[in-house]
Order: C-alpha cells, then sequence, then structure tokens
C-alpha cells in the first residue's frame, strides 16, 4: 500500500478511500455525489502530478489499487482482458511469456493499467499512428453515478454503438472509471534494432532524421548534450538500409532523458505538431531557454520536450497562441498550475467538452477542475 | 467555435417556407421535393427499409451545409447526411420527413501533404479517388471497403467502416486525424488535430461511426501510408470450413499479422466461379482462403514460408501463390466481386455483418448455415476471416412474403448466436434502423446510458438523423423524440 498523501497539486487530501470491491466503489461514488466529496482516483501514483490542480477546497484520494489484478491473456483470440489496477510491468511481462506486447507505454514505473488509459500518454517507442487507443477494444466503466457499465466487446473489429472506448481514453477518468480493459495484443518482436548517431548541428540532425523516418521506425529520439546533437532510431524489425546497429540499450539514455525529472522549479513541458513541425519547435524552445533544457526531440510523434522555467512559460503559450501547436504541462509546482491551465489553450470544442461533463458526471464528483479547460 | 448559430432569435419556419429558404441559400446545388426525385433516397444499401424524405438539398460547400442545418432547425425538421447510399444498415434511410443532405458533390481533395502524409478532404470524395490521387507519391488511403470505388469518405467516417485489408491497417478510425464538423445545431466546429494529438476527449474518436446522428462532416484529415515495398497474395484451398478457420486463427496466435485473410465459403466459391468474376477458385474446394501479406522483403518473405507451413499443417488441399500483380487482382476479383455475383442466385441479397471471437468462426458459422437450411434459405459466407467478421449473405425474393419472414427471422437468430458466442453485432456495416432494436442483445440499459448521454451532448434537440443507432429507452420508448417514425420504416 502507498503512503498517505498530504495534498494533490496543493489541495489538502481530507481522506484517502481504498475499495477492494466494485460494489464499495459504487457506495463511495455514489456518497460522495450526495456530499459534495471531491474524489481523485490515483492507482499507481505514476502520474498523479499531471493535470490542473483539483478545483476543490479539499479532496479525497480515491486509491484504487485493491481493486485486483487480474490478468487474462487469450493468446488465440489476440487480446488480453486486464484489471485496470493491474500494474503495466506486470501486464507486459505476462504477455511477454507468451510472445506478446501492448501498445501501453511502459515508461513509467508504478504506472497501471487504467491510469495509462485514462492518462493515454504519447509512446516514446512509437508513430503517431499507433496509438493506445485504437488498440483498446472494450473497457468496464463504473459511472460517476456508481454504476457498471461496459463498452466495445472483447473482439478486435467492432462498430455496435458510439465509440466510448476512445472517449474514455485519455478522459483522465473525469468520465467515469476504467474497472477493467481488454486490449489487443501485438507480437513480441524478436529482435529490438537500435542505431545511435551523432551530428555537429540540428539542422544535419534533422536532414538525416526525415529520410530514417521513411524506414517506419519504432521511436526515433534527437537530443543535444555538449554541442552535439544525438540520434536515436529503435526498429522491431531489421532496418533493410543497413548501417551500424548498436546495443539495444543505447535506446535506455532517451528513456531515462525522459524520466529525470526537471531541476530548480521547471515544468515539463510537451509541444506537440506535426512531424514537420518539431523543427520549429526545436528552434523556438531553444530561443526561448536554450537546447541545454531540450529533454528529447520526436519527430515521428512530432513532439518536444523540453523542462521551461516557470517564468517563461507565458511566452511558451503566447508562441503557441494560434493552435498549430498544442502544449501540455506535464509537471510543474502548485504555483504554476495555479497560473496557466496545464492543457494550454482549450480546443474550440470545449463548449462541447463540458457538456459531455454535465451529463456523465453532474454532481462533479470526479477530478472536478483537473481536465482540459479546467473541466 | 465558427458561426455559432442563432436559432431562438430566428422566426420559425413551416414546411414550404424551409423549402423557400432552403432554396434561397447560396452554394445549393440542387433542392428537390417531387416525389419522382426522392424516391431515389429513400434508402441506401439496404433497400428492404425505406423512408420519404421531405426534400434532398445538394450544397456544395460547408456554408451551405450549415445554413441548410439551422433552416431545418428553425422548421423544426430533422435532417439527415447521405454519401452514397451504399450504407447497408438504413443509416442513409430518411425517416419521418427529414431533408436528405446529399454530400456527394462536396468531393473535392484539400490538401495533400506528402511529407506529414495526410489528406484534407470533402466528404463526398469517394474513397479509391484518394488512393488514386496520392499513388504517384508513394502513398495510399488504407481503409478499402469493398464498395470503395462507390462509397464516399463521410459514409465511412459515419460507419468506421474497414475492408479486407482492416486487419493490418485497421478500420477507418485510426486513420482519421481531424474533423470540420456542422453540429446539429448550425455551429461549425473541428474535433481532432491534424497532428493526431489529443488536446481533450477524443471527440473525433466518438464521432467517428457515430452513423450521422452527432452532426455533418463537412472537412477532413486522415492518415495515408506508404504503399508497401512488397505484396505476396496467396490463394489457399481447404476441404472444410472448419480447417480454413482454425488455419487463420494459428496464423494469428503464431505473430503474424497479415495485411489481409478472407475466407468464402462453398456456395461463394461456386457462384464467383459461375459469374464473370470467375477467378480461378479450385470449384471441390469447401472454403478458400485468401492471405495477403505486404510490408518489407525480407519480412513478406519470411512469413510467406511460415504460413505455407501453417497450411499444409491445417491440411490445406492447394496453396497457390500469385506470381505476379496481375494473378494477385485475379485473386482479388473473385472475393470483390462476390456480392455481385450473388445476384444470380436470387433477385435479391441480405448482407449481414457480424463478429465472434474467431476461434468461434467454425461453429458460428456452421450453426448458422444449418438454421438457413432448416428455414430453406440460401446461404452464402465471406468472411474478413483474421477479424472474425462474417457477411453471411442471405438470398432470397421479396415478392414472396412467407421468404421475407423467413429471412426476417434467420437474421436475428444469427445476431443471437453472434452475441451468444461472445461476439457482437456489427463488424463494419454499423447498427443504423437495421440493427437498432437489436442493441440490447449487446448492451444493458445502464450501458446505453452513456452513449445516450454522448447524444444529447452534441444534439438534444434529436433532429440529427434521428430513430437510428441507439435505442430509445425502455422506459419511454412512448414519449421519447427518438421514437418518432420507428414504426413508419417498412421492412
Ligand atoms: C457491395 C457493397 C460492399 C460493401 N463492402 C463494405 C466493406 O467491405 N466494408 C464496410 O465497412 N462497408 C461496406 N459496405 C457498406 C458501405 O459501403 C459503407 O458503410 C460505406 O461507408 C457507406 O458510405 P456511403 O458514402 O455510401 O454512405 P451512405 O450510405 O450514404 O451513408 C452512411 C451513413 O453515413 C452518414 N453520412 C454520410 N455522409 C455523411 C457526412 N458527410 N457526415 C456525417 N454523416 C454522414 C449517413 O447519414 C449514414 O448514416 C458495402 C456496401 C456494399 C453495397
Amino acid at each position: 500500500m502507498l503512503d498517505a498523501l498530504e495534498d494533490v497539486d496543493g489541495i489538502p487530501v481530507a481522506a484517502t478511500h481504498r475499495p477492494e470491491s466494485l460494489e464499495r466503489l459504487a457506495t463511495l461514488l455514489i456518497d460522495a455525489g450526495k456530499s459534495g466529496e471531491a474524489l481523485v482516483p490515483a492507482c499507481g501514483r505514476s502520474k498523479l502530478h499531471w493535470g490542473n490542480a483539483p478545483r476543490a477546497k479539499q479532496v479525497s484520494l480515491l486509491d484504487l489499487a485493491g481493486l485486483g489484478s487480474k490478468i487474462d491473456l487469450d493468446v488465440e483470440e489476440g487480446i488480453v482482458t486486464v484489471g485496470a489496477s493491474t500494474p503495466v510491468e506486470a501486464l507486459q511481462t505476462a504477455a511477454r511469456e507468451v510472445g506478446k506486447t501492448t501498445w501501453l507505454d511502459g515508461l513509467y514505473p508504478h504506472a497501471t493499467v487504467g491510469g495509462t488509459i485514462a492518462t493515454h500518454p504519447l509512446r516514446l517507442e512509437a508513430q503517431m499512428g499507433k496509438l493506445l487507443r485504437d488498440d483498446v477494444l472494450g473497457l468496464e466503466v463504473m459511472t460517476a453515478g456508481g454504476t457498471r457499465t461496459r463498452c466495445g466487446g472483447r473482439v478486435v473489429k467492432n462498430v455496435s454503438g458510439f465509440d466510448l472506448t476512445r472517449l474514455y481514453c485519455g478522459a483522465w477518468g473525469t468520465l467515469g472509471l476504467v474497472t477493467e480493459a481488454t486490449l489487443r495484443l501485438r507480437p513480441l518482436p524478436d529482435e529490438v534494432f537500435v542505431r545511435q548517431e551523432e551530428f555537429p548541428d540540428w539542422k544535419a540532425a534533422f536532414d538525416t532524421a526525415f529520410g530514417v523516418l521513411n524506414a517506419d521506425p519504432d521511436g526515433l529520439a534527437l537530443w543535444s548534450e555538449s554541442g552535439a546533437v544525438s540520434m536515436c532510431s529503435r526498429y522491431e524489425t531489421q532496418p533493410t538500409d543497413g548501417g551500424d546497429r548498436v546495443d539495444a540499450h543505447a535506446w535506455d539514455i532517451a528513456r531515462k532523458r525522459m524520466l529525470q525529472p526537471p531541476e530548480n522549479g521547471a515544468a515539463r513541458v510537451r509541444i506537440a505538431g506535426r512531424m514537420t513541425d518539431v523543427i520549429e519547435i526545436r528552434a523556438a524552445v531553444a530561443k526561448l531557454v536554450g537546447d541545454q533544457r531540450i529533454v528529447l526531440v520526436l519527430p515521428a510523434l512530432g513532439a518536444v520536450y523540453a523542462d521551461i522555467p516557470a517564468e517563461t512559460l507565458g511566452d511558451l503559450f503566447a508562441r503557441a497562441d494560434d493552435g498549430s501547436w498544442s502544449v501540455f504541462i506535464e509537471a510543474a509546482e502548485p504555483g504554476v498550475k495555479a497560473r496557466f491551465d496545464v492543457f494550454g489553450h482549450g480546443p474550440e470544442s470545449l463548449r462541447l467538452m463540458r457538456a459531455l461533463k454535465t451529463r456523465f458526471d453532474p454532481q462533479g464528483v470526479l477530478s472536478p477542475g483537473r481536465f482540459v479547460g479546467r473541466i | 467555435m465558427k458561426n455559432r448559430s442563432n436559432n431562438s432569435a430566428s422566426t420559425s419556419l413551416d414546411r414550404p417556407g424551409l423549402l423557400r429558404v432552403l432554396r434561397g441559400i447560396a452554394g445549393i446545388g440542387e433542392v428537390l421535393d417531387r416525389p419522382a426525385d426522392l424516391f431515389a433516397y429513400e434508402s441506401d444499401g439496404l433497400t428492404l427499409m425505406r423512408g420519404k424524405p421531405l426534400a434532398v438539398v445538394v450544397p456544395l460547400d460547408r456554408n451551405a451545409v450549415a445554413e441548410t442545418v439551422r433552416a431545418c432547425n428553425r422548421a423544426s425538421v430533422p435532417f439527415l447526411a447521405r454519401g452514397a447510399g451504399t450504407g447497408l444498415s438504413g443509416g442513409a434511410t430518411p425517416i419521418d420527413g427529414g431533408v436528405l443532405i446529399e454530400c456527394s458533390q462536396m468531393n473535392r481533395i484539400l490538401e495533400i501533404d506528402p511529407v506529414n502524409r495526410t489528406a484534407t478532404v470533402q466528404p463526398g470524395l469517394i474513397n479509391a479517388k484518394l488512393s488514386e490521387a496520392v499513388h504517384e507519391l508513394g502513398l495510399l488511403y488504407a481503409p478499402d471497403p469493398s464498395s470503395q470505388t462507390a462509397c464516399t469518405i463521410g459514409g465511412n467516417i459515419a460507419e468506421n467502416s474497414g475492408g479486407p485489408h482492416t486487419l493490418k491497417y485497421g478500420t477507418t478510425s485510426p486513420h482519421v486525424l481531424a474533423l470540420e464538423v456542422v453540429l446539429p445545431d448550425g455551429e461549425v466546429v473541428s474535433l481532432g488535430r491534424r497532428d493526431g494529438h489529443q488536446v481533450g476527449y477524443d471527440l473525433r474518436g466518438v464521432f467517428v461511426g457515430s452513423e450521422g446522428t452527432l452532426g455533418i462532416v463537412t472537412a477532413a484529415t486522415v492518415r495515408l501510408v506508404a504503399i508497401p515495398k512488397q505484396v505476396c497474395t496467396m490463394l489457399v484451398a481447404f476441404d472444410s470450413l472448419r480447417a480454413a478457420c482454425e488455419a487463420v486463427s494459428m496464423v494469428i496466435a503464431r505473430g503474424i499479422v497479415p495485411a489481409a485473410l478472407e475466407l468464402m465459403d462453398e456456395r461463394t466459391i461456386k457462384v464467383v466461379e459461375d459469374s464473370v468474376y470467375a477467378a480461378g477458385y479450385p470449384r471441390d474446394a469447401r472454403a478458400v482462403l485468401l492471405v495477403e501479406l505486404d510490408g518489407d522483403e525480407a519480412e513478406v518473405q519470411a512469413d510467406r514460408v511460415r504460413i505455407e507451413s501453417i497450411m499444409h499443417e491445417r491440411a490445406a488441399i492447394e496453396v497457390r501463390v500469385a506470381k505476379d500483380a496481375a494473378e494477385a487482382a485475379a485473386f482479388w476479383r473473385g472475393r470483390k466481386g462476390a456480392f455481385g455475383a450473388m445476384g444470380r442466385l436470387a433477385p435479391d441479397l441480405y448482407v449481414h455483418d457480424a463478429v465472434v471471437p474467431r476461434t468461434r468462426l467454425p461453429e458460428v458459422v456452421e450453426e448458422i448455415t444449418r438454421i438457413a437450411e432448416e428455414e430453406g434459405l440460401l446461404l452464402a459466407n465471406i468472411l474478413h476471416a483474421g477479424d472474425g467478421n462474417l457477411h453471411p449473405n442471405i438470398c432470397f425474393d421479396r415478392r414472396d412474403p412467407d421468404e421475407m419472414e423467413r429471412v426476417r427471422r434467420v437474421g436475428d437468430r444469427i445476431l443471437e448466436i453472434c452475441v451468444n458466442a461472445g461476439g457482437v453485432l456489427s463488424g463494419e456495416h454499423g447498427i443504423g434502423l437495421e440493427k437498432r432494436d437489436h442493441m440490447h442483445l449487446m448492451f444493458s440499459e445502464e450501458d446505453l446510458d452513456p452513449m445516450r448521454w454522448v447524444h444529447d451532448s452534441f444534439d438534444p434537440d434529436d433532429r440529427c438523423n434521428p430513430g437510428k443507432q441507439i435505442p430509445t429507452p425502455r422506459a419511454c420508448t412512448e414519449s421519447n423524440p427518438r421514437h418518432r417514425g420507428y414504426d413508419k420504416v417498412e421492412f
């Protein structure tokens, strides 16, 4: 069991609930609806610091770790049904034993299946065309009103009714709590091939990087260190264009950079656009804070991660004001979160999003204020 | 959001007034309201279900769509979009005198971005035209419904359509990055982002597959993929459907992801071989499996060897590897022409669509075939076997009322059997009118409530393609406006 928490982004935690059954979870939700209690769901807590500060004087932590972590692999069907509290690492280990994997992000230690579906992080080892939400086949979700519901199914193709699975992916638990998921299993690559190259400057690095993209790498990361630019590309099938192959662990450098927390009160920020936008995004960020604060440039994902000092965030948001890039503050001090919506400028469909929240969670029980537009 | 509507401030309209307003909208090519002109719009490809529109408008641009929707709101008249009308679940069938917005003239490609591999298109663009347009750039649009030379991107988005290559590339949804949509109140809004990043709820994701009930797509940015460097197409014959299905399961379990795994049963093979689509399928086979592999040369060759060994292990009676593109096209000609060829068996064809866990395919197909035989109906099966997606096709004559009744009965049983086997009501044709009342087989009222919350968030007045996809809550069937017109639909 994880320690009790004192606050979530500066908002005091008044109580911690640890339901051990879905019935108990339902009761807690119903009671919260009556009493006006704000619940912040959590499990592995790997991303509890993500999102806006809750809009409440105090919150109760809803620790879902006790809800069981069954893993039901069906290799012939190519699917797995898994309890939402299951650690991603446990699922991937079980899948590996039968020669399979899933598109769940494995970067953050302690992350759970439910939390990863809810926050839908970009996967370092992927391209934009390989998103987790496309591999979530079915979900069991407890509504804010405490009702158990199902959506999707246990088959790989399904157009029966609205596609709610995609709606819950990346909804940060603000529309309902994922309690079980059925995911597609993917073949475990026989071998992983990693290449590392160095370039004198960003121009040379990008020139090569965009060529490398044609070889469809499963991961492409660039960063600058001691004046040079490093590029690491990762492949799950042998790249056809030859070239040097290095130890697969070279990719760990990229992972470590992502896991290294920002220093001196800076915020970890993801600035994203189209693949080609990363050139301009990198240049803009470097101009604002210098190359050394760029954590990773990920052309296949159209994203740049950087550690931005609080006082520069306003300039960054202004730079992305026309909406062509999205800015997301992944981690920041409560003071920063008080000043900025961490999701940046809300999309133009915010009105619809608010309408959805009102219908799915009329009492505002689930993580009020934490989502985009402080929904 | 752009062009926020101002319905409350506008005066209301009666029906003649509505027609007058529609005729005055700039950017509307045609407004049809004579019964003879409307006849062609009474149904989509599911001709068993029909309804009459009040009028048909043919907009040429987004503003005309938005103005039409606003006018319908002022007149309190429902409206619905139509693409090519090839849908097979009654999605584009008008009920209760709505205005049908025919999108086929909004058919331009607005932008192609070869580096980021995206295209922005209008909804009336025919699916196959997009792949044709980007072919010389070495790209293609992956979703490939068998109807792709006729159906539109807008219809594909509404139905979340699939195709033979869905097995590897997925249905339409993963290929849609962003949508420009006229909401049911006439407001124009973007859902999703052209870069694919998700900010806030995935409204793009829930819109795809919503069968035109949440708004009307006026532009879409879609993902393109590189044309694979190598393609290998194989034709494998079996002396039982069961052996073929088992071979399919083994391919998946061994971790091979072919681009397509398509199966045809004995009756389909025979009817295809008797038709102009004859593809050289062995006439004595009980099942023919088409396997397509694509990717890099080494990968394709390695998988081909593994597949051949699996097929022999599962007692295939013949394995043919296409020598060249022409032979591969011939293998596909039979599969793609199979629906058309079935016209030889009876005047009418009811194309069913459901999904089961792929390991249950043999027993489910056997049971469905047996039930059809017991009812004296001709049934031929085509399966996207790799996805567990089956199309049992009932050949019949609608002029025979007794046969019609049996067709309906067998249709209901097919859905029950599939859902009871752990499957779902539809893999690609959607729910529409056809299966709306079967949704309770799969979902409880509690499961359906979140779908209704989504619907009501987009369309609180229930004007946009009402009566489709989501059944009315049982308790309020009489009072809820979504019940409107259901009983007027003929079957
Ligand atoms: C021979 C044949 C083979 C087929 N094969 C396949 C197949 O392999 N895979 C498959 O998935 N389907 C298949 N279909 C079904 C059909 O072709 C698809 O459902 C297709 O996507 C429908 O496109 P359409 O343009 O004809 O849409 P329509 O039939 O006109 O409309 C379908 C739905 O889309 C909505 N719609 C249309 N345009 C818009 C818009 N702009 N905005 C919002 N909603 C809109 C309509 O309201 C309706 O609900 C087949 C049909 C036939 C006749």
